[in-house]
C-alpha cells in the first residue's frame, strides 16, 4: 500500500470518492461500450480506474470493496448476468492489481530495475478482467469453445488496461501532490 | 511507458496469436450449447439460423443484441454467445481436412 501520509478520515472520504467514481465511469460505460461491439459484451473497462486507484492507493480492501460495488450497481441495473460479469471481472482485476503493488512496494529497487509502471500493471489488470468474464462465460453456457475467443479478448484487455493504468498512474500522482 | 511494460504487452500479445494459430482445421460443424445441429433451431427465445453450413444468430430476445453482431460463424473456433439467454453457438471441427484428402 502507498503511505500517502493521508489521515484516517480523509481515507474513509477516499473509500468514498473512488466508489462514486467507479458508479459513474460504469454509466458512462454503459452507453458507450455497444458501439464499440465487443465479444460477450465486454466494457472496455473504464471503471476499472477506480478499482486500479482504490487498490493502489488505499490497498487491496478497499480495491475489492470498490469492485464489489461496480458489481452490485452493474447488477441493479442490467440484471444478473451483469452482476456475475462485472464481480468476477472486478474482483479478480482488483486482486491482481492489489497484490502486485504490495510485492512491488516490498521490492521497490526490483520494481524499478524490471521498469514496470502503472501501465504494466493496468495492462495485466485488463487482461485478468477480461479473462476472468471469459472463463465464467464457459462456464454459464458450459462450453469450452468460448476460449477461442481468447486472442479478441487478450488484445482489448492490453489495449484498455494501458490506458487505464496509464491514467491511474497520473492520477496517483496528483494524489501524492496534493 | 517503460521497458518492462512494453515486455508485458508483447508476451500477451504472443499468447493471443498462439492461440490464433491453434485454431482447428477442418470441416465447420455447428454446436448450440453443446449440442449438434443440422437445422436452424430456437433455444431460450435465441434463433438460430443454418446456411450452407454456416451459423448465425437471427434474432435474440437480450438487451446488448452482441450475439447477433457477430454475425455469420463459418470457420472451426468461432463462437458466438448470448450470455444473458445462456445460448452459445459455435463451430467445431468435423473430420479434418487433411483426412478428407487422405481417404
Ligand atoms: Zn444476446
Amino acid at each position: 500500500m502507498v503511505d500517502l501520509g493521508i489521515s484516517a478520515r480523509s481515507k474513509v472520504a477516499y473509500w468514498g470518492v473512488f466508489a462514486a467514481l467507479a458508479l459513474a465511469l460504469s454509466f458512462a460505460e454503459s452507453w458507450v461500450a455497444p458501439l464499440l461491439q465487443l465479444p460477450l459484451g465486454v466494457k472496455p473497462g473504464l471503471s476499472n480506474i477506480a478499482v486500479m486507484l482504490a487498490a493502489g492507493v488505499l490497498g487491496l480492501p478497499a480495491g475489492l470493496a470498490v469492485a464489489l460495488a461496480k458489481a452490485l450497481f452493474a447488477g441493479f441495473t442490467r440484471g444478473l448476468t451483469a452482476l456475475l460479469l462485472s464481480g468476477a471481472g472486478g474482483l479478480c482485476s482488483a486482486l491482481l492489481v492489489g497484490l502486485l503493488l504490495r510485492r512491488g512496494h516490498r521490492q521497490a529497487q526490483k520494481q524499478t530495475k524490471t521498469g514496470v509502471t502503472a501501465t504494466g500493471v493496468g495492462i495485466l489488470g485488463g487482461v485478468t478482467h477480461n479473462l476472468a468474464q471469459l472463463a465464467l462465460a464457459a462456464l454459464l453456457t458450459q462450453t469450452p469453445g468460448v476460449f477461442w475467443l481468447l486472442p479478441q479478448m487478450i488484445v482489448c484487455g492490453v489495449i484498455a488496461g494501458a490506458v487505464t493504468g496509464t491514467l491511474a498512474g497520473r492520477i496517483r500522482i496528483l494524489l501524492h501532490q496534493a | 511507458m517503460k521497458r518492462g511494460d512494453i515486455c508485458i504487452a508483447l508476451l500477451l500479445l504472443a499468447v493471443a496469436a498462439a492461440v490464433l494459430l491453434l485454431r482447428p482445421q477442418g470441416k465447420p460443424v455447428v454446436y448450440v450449447n453443446g449440442q449438434r445441429i443440422t437445422a436452424s433451431t430456437e433455444i431460450n427465445g435465441v434463433v438460430i439460423e443454418l446456411q450452407n453450413g454456416k451459423a448465425r444468430v437471427q434474432s435474440s430476445p437480450c438487451r446488448d443484441q452482441i450475439c447477433v453482431h457477430a454475425g455469420w460463424l463459418e470457420r472451426p473456433g468461432d463462437v458466438a454467445v448470448c450470455l444473458p439467454q445462456r445460448v452459445s453457438v459455435e463451430i467445431r471441427s468435423g473430420k479434418s481436412a487433411i483426412d478428407a484428402v487422405a481417404y
